[in-house]
């Protein structure tokens, strides 16, 4: 476990004293926050809108009608934003020669890959904490269910979880970053898009779209619904890149 | 290249797939299993995205697949609302699937059920379907019942002839909203003039006389008055000061029909907008817990002394700061303790008495409100627990009890009136402030380390 948390530390230490992270955590709370105003602005202007009429009044939530739709937001820009933040993973140290060096450090693969997901994983909960801000004023103004937005905070971080798992997997196959991060991209978008045709499909072909599609999975935890099929799958899909993060490493040994 | 080496490198690529394979069939086996064992958390404060007790009964008790087709277009106001409503059921059920359909891409599937618009689900059961119009929960589980029994539309009688709400009018004043939701629920409505036929028809269901303006003939209440005592059921809703002989006509059953105008002083916008909160148990009050708003309402009172064989039953009841105002009603009306009857008044009533001639002694039922526009479109569609109460009112008149009505999920109002310096903070933090803070930070991080170095 020591060799885990040292390379965990030493790949933090790497995100912390590199720009990318600073670029990458400056951009998304850029993006956020202007999405969170935006958001801020319909809705108050809506709710000045309707407040003549006590029946539309009625149906105006701000967890339904606020958190939701920004946190269904948020997510758009993790597909842009993982990617970048994991590039470097594995491609870095291709490239710079020091995975062979570290491969042959007295530590597993498998130690090696959950460090390398591990450190990534507190960059991007970092990253997040940030933007707890957000229901912060949300508070101030008004009373918000706190529940829906612990569980779209859970969501976005299985979201991260899945997408960092897909992207340090990219990483590993390819030692320049930028194809890294545009294969990391097509992947996630995959997830992404698989599902826009299962509610016109059948059969079989439809649950298997419905069960990849990480939006049908993503969607309950930001309307303020916890499944555990929804938490083993992204689990599942988090394992999985990564075992065949392993598997790439692994090839090394018989590729030669 | 060696021999060897090759065979190492084919060994190496074989185990490495088989171990992809072995792995990802694990995983599929594993959500499978969890599928199956599901459990859900609702976290919302009135978990609304949790069906109710009732519909999942239903739902329970399907032996068939039943297949929802959604026509509602994703720039629809109500899409997201329907897609969470059919999820919940499809969540519930295995026996319970829905597809989306668009009008536009697929002309044969609206014609195959008659669809001409959007903002319609339809529910496929064998060979039956079934369509519904803006769907609720209430809906789609009534539906599902009807589509399980598969029984013939019980037939609606409304009354015309004495100025009688339209049934056919979508305008505020028509009960057109009320009519499509008894439709949806298998149930055939019609006008009739009771002038017309000699007796209300023998396989009427349930007959409905609503906001009369004038006076019918003598013979129609004498019909109406047999249809009732002969076992029928009677849905009444009148307007303060109108159609006497309608009022009159209620005393036969045990029911005083008050000449008189509720007065609230916590009323809904107006102190002759009483909001009734008070409900005596009964099956069309069961589980309700909501609040319904009369416009001019009259009181609905039981008989003193009582008619002998009717059990007359004070459904809803006003609050105790109303009254009854019987002169005419003022700017601002002021309560008379000489001539007004202090609240709670009843302006909801029910009467029930053994039916005399129906060889089966089929109980007789009516139903009698003290205000039409109640059941009106705009009362029908402006406040959402008027819809539920009616149904089920009209459920328990025609023996439906197995129909059920699920009053809607309360959402709790959380406007954000914010002004301008509220609004500056919402821009300045979120868009300025806590990205100038990262960069800096990252920035004299990043300089201090080259500094050192």
């Amino acid at each position: 476990m020591k060799a885990f948390w040292t390379i965990v530390r030493r790949d933090l230490t790497g995100y912390f004293l590199s720009p990318v992270f600073y670029a990458l955590g400056t951009v998304f709370l850029l993006l956020t926050g202007l999405l969170f105003f935006s958001n801020l602005l319909v809705y108050t202007e809506i709710s000045f809108s309707i407040m003549q009429n006590p029946y539309f009044s009625q149906m105006l939530n701000l967890s339904a009608d606020f958190i939701r739709p920004l946190a269904a937001q948020f997510a758009v820009i993790f597909l842009f934003i993982i990617p970048a933040l994991t590039m470097r993973s594995f491609a870095e140290e291709r490239r710079s020669g020091t995975l062979e060096l570290m491969l042959t450090y007295p530590v597993s693969d498998t130690q090696v890959i959950l460090a390398k997901f591990c450190s990534s994983f507190l960059t991007m909960c970092l990253i997040l904490t940030m933007t707890l801000v957000y229901p912060v004023l949300l508070f101030t103004w008004g009373t918000p269910e706190i529940a829906p937005i612990a569980s779209a905070y859970v969501g976005l971080m299985c979201m991260a979880a899945q997408f960092i798992a897909i992207g340090i997997f990219a990483s590993s196959v390819t030692d320049n970053q930028i194809v890294s991060a545009l294969v990391a991209f097509g992947l996630n978008l995959v997830f992404w898009m698989i599902g826009w045709a299962s509610p016109s499909s059948h059969g079989t072909i439809h649950d298997l779209m419905r069960f990849l599609s990480i939006i049908e999975h993503y969607e309950p935890m930001i309307k303020g619904i916890l499944k555990i099929t929804d938490l083993l799958y992204f689990l599942s899909v988090s394992c999985f890149f990564l075992f065949l993060t392993g598997q790439v490493l692994e090839s090394k040994k018989w590729r030669g | 290249m060696k021999p060897s080496a090759e065979r190492f490198r084919k060994t190496g690529l074989i185990s490495g797939i088989f171990a992809i394979f072995a792995v990802a069939g694990i995983l599929v086996v594993l959500n499978m299993i969890a599928a199956r064992h599901d459990t859900t958390f609702d976290l919302t404060s009135n978990r609304r995205f949790t069906l109710s007790e009732q519909s999942v009964q239903v739902l329970n008790g399907l032996d068939d697949r039943v297949q929802a087709t959604s026509f509602f277009r994703e720039t629809d106001e109500a899409f997201e609302i329907v897609k969470d409503l059919l999820d919940q059921y499809r969540d519930a059920s295995k026996a319970f699937s829905y597809r989306s359909a668009d009008l536009d891409k697929e002309p044969m599937l609206g014609k195959r059920f008659d669809i001409t618009s959007d903002q319609t689900i339809v529910l496929e059961y064998g060979n039956r379907f079934r369509k519904i119009v803006n769907p609720t929960e209430h809906d789609v589980t009534n539906a599902l019942i009807r589509l399980t029994r598969g029984d013939d539309p019980k037939r609606i009688i409304f009354t015309r002839g004495n100025g009688e709400l339209d049934i056919d009018s979508l305008e505020s004043g028509g009960l057109g909203f009320l009519k499509a939701a008894l439709s949806d629920m298998n149930y055939s409505c019609e006008s009739m003039n009771l002038m017309t036929v000699e007796a209300v028809p023998s396989d009427c269901a349930l007959l409905a006389v609503i906001g009369p303006e004038s006076d019918p003939v003598e013979d129609v209440v004498a019909m109406i008055r047999q249809f009732v005592t002969d076992g029928g059921r009677l849905f009444i809703a009148l307007e303060p000061g109108k159609a006497d002989r309608f009022r009159d006509m209620l005393a036969d059953f045990g029911i005083h029909a008050g000449n008189d105008v509720i007065i609230d002083p916590k009323g809904f916008q107006s102190t002759i907008r009483p909001i009734i909160e008070a409900f005596e148990e009964h099956p069309v009050t069961e589980g309700f817990d909501y609040g319904l708003v009369l416009h001019e309402a009259s009181s609905m009172q039981p008989l003193d002394p009582p008619k002998p064989g009717w059990h007359v039953m004070k459904l809803a009841l006003t609050s105790v700061d109303s009254w009854s105002e019987a002169g005419p009603v003022a700017d601002t009306p002021v309560f008379d303790p000489g001539l007004d009857t202090q609240g709670p008044l009843s302006v909801i009533t029910i009467a029930t008495a053994s039916g005399k001639t129906a060889p089966e002694q089929r109980e007789s039922r009516v139903l009698a409100i003290g205000d039409a526009s109640f059941v009106s479109n705009i009362f029908f569609q402006t406040f959402a627990a008027h819809a539920p109460f009616i149904l089920n009112a009209c459920h328990w008149l025609a023996d439906e009890h197995d129909l059920i009505a699920i009053p809607p999920k309360e959402i709790v109002s959380q406007p954000l009136l914010l002004q301008t310096p509220q609004l500056a903070v919402g821009l300045v933090v979120p868009v300025i402030i806590m990205p100038l803070l990262v960069a800096l930070f990252g920035t004299v991080r990043i300089w201090t380390r080259r500094h050192h170095s």
